[in-house]
């Protein structure tokens, strides 16, 4: 890495690390009466009403139920709208799990097997594609078929806030580090960042509502000089060389921080 | 949908309620995302949610009144973003059924004490006094909120508590 520039990489640790304060912060207000805001990453709001609901939990509660229930569909919605507008944004800027996955990456680093600069290979990345959408799918078919909305069990992004509920209100560690133990310990040993690439269920619903006029790096043709620095440090085997930027790319902008010539930048125009 | 995987992992807590407004078992199993905004806006600290221990229940909110009992200020139900917890009244909150063991309550042992008929939240709708001022539930109007066996000064505590079929 040599020009790193620091655009984006600042404001992104900074959000990643207030929102991490927030869910450790919000239980211990909450229980010091202070209730201006209350809830998790699962479902934000006042004690008197719900602004934003996970969408998964919304989607699996629909097909469960067969009812259609307004304000949830409502609070479910923003977040969906949030990935129309943003990619699969939320991701790298807002979810809990992700600061531990770059921790996970920062260990592969150490022990050494952060080497693999290539991209993956174009069969690799639509297979990673794939197993992405079926594991959302076949979750929610499991949700539907047992009744109980299965994802929410192993939500890591859940587990890490109930983690501190129950830490405040319980004063006892519960039993919710044990997945985040398992997802790092696969994404260190077995694939990087193998949780959010292919199986988080979250992710690939955002990913599959972002489309090609959501917000994307998109390359600049005219100042790359094909150096090969954005598709190095891509953690998600994105090749933004190759105009190659799917629905697992996360807008963590990492890419557009490396690149010595400004050749890729974060914008909603297709061309440009 | 398929209950009997439901009925398969019910490994059920022994001494918990479920917190005001909630629906059947099944029905609060297939809405609660586990969000844990009923255990933050309660203002007693009754609710938490139940541990990996209890496996299908993980997650879902639960009332243990013997640590801490439900005082029926129904701030949870609106919160619930999936509708686990139905809106209701004071009285529609259907938690449970109290009864009195008058064989070890001390107002059957000729003792004065009515510290259930004092402390119920629903003021003698639920529980009465007799013309020789022992505790009687009215069964139509106790919701179980678990108070009454909370304050109870017996060592044993002289009163049960059917959680909605669930015996404690």
């Amino acid at each position: 890495m040599k020009r790193f520039t620091h655009r984006y990489q600042p404001y992104r640790r900074l959000i990643q690390a207030s929102i991490l304060l927030l869910m450790i912060a919000i239980p211990f207000l909450n229980l010091l009466k202070i209730d201006v805001i209350q809830g998790t990453l699962c479902s934000i709001g006042t004690s008197e009403m719900t602004f934003i609901t996970c969408p998964i939990g919304a989607i699996q509660t629909f097909l469960i139920t067969r009812q259609i229930d307004l304000v949830l569909l409502l609070s479910a919605s923003v977040l969906v709208i949030f990935a129309f507008v943003f990619g699969r944004a939320f991701c790298s800027w807002i979810c809990v799990q992700h600061i531990f996955s770059e921790m996970g990456d920062k260990i592969r680093g150490i022990l050494g097997k952060n080497n693999d600069s290539k991209p993956d290979s174009p069969k690799r990345y639509q297979r990673g594609r794939k197993i992405l959408l079926y594991f959302l799918g076949g979750a929610l078919v499991a949700a539907f078929i047992t009744g109980i909305p299965v994802i929410c069990y192993i939500c890591p992004i859940g587990s890490i806030c109930r983690f501190f509920i129950n830490g405040t209100y319980l004063h006892k560690i519960g039993g919710e580090l044990i997945i985040l133990g398992i997802i790092l310990i696969m994404e260190i040993s077995v694939a990087r960042r193998g949780w959010c690439k292919y199986l988080c269920p979250v992710g690939a619903l955002y990913g599959a509502c972002s489309h090609s006029r959501s917000l994307k790096v998109r390359r600049n043709a005219t100042n790359c000089v094909g150096c090969g620095q954005c598709v190095e440090v891509c953690p998600m085997g994105e090749a933004p060389l190759h105009d190659r930027i799917g629905q697992t790319c996360t807008n963590c902008a990492i890419c557009v921080d490396s690149c010595g010539t400004n050749a890729l930048k974060l914008s909603f125009k297709k061309k440009g | 949908m398929f209950d009997f995987i439901q009925n398969l992992f019910k490994t059920l807590p022994a001494v918990h309620l479920r917190p005001p407004g909630a629906r059947d078992e099944s029905g609060l199993l297939a809405r609660c995302i586990k969000c844990g905004r009923c255990v933050e806006v309660c203002p007693y600290q009754s609710i938490f949610l139940a541990p990996y221990s209890q496996w299908i229940l993980y997650g879902t909110p639960l009332i243990d009144p013997l640590k801490q009992p439900c005082y029926l200020c129904m701030k949870c139900p609106p919160v619930c973003p999936t509708g686990a917890l139905k809106p209701v009244t004071k009285a529609e909150s259907n938690m449970g059924l109290a009864k009195v063991i008058e064989e070890t309550c001390l107002s059957y042992q000729d003792t004065l004490c009515n510290l259930c008929y004092r402390h119920c939240p629903l003021k003698g709708k639920a529980i009465t006094l007799d013309e020789e001022l022992r505790p009687v539930i009215i069964n139509e109007g106790c919701v179980g909120c678990g108070v009454c066996l909370y304050v109870c000064p017996t060592e044993s505590r002289a009163i049960t508590l059917n959680a909605n079929g669930r015996k404690i």
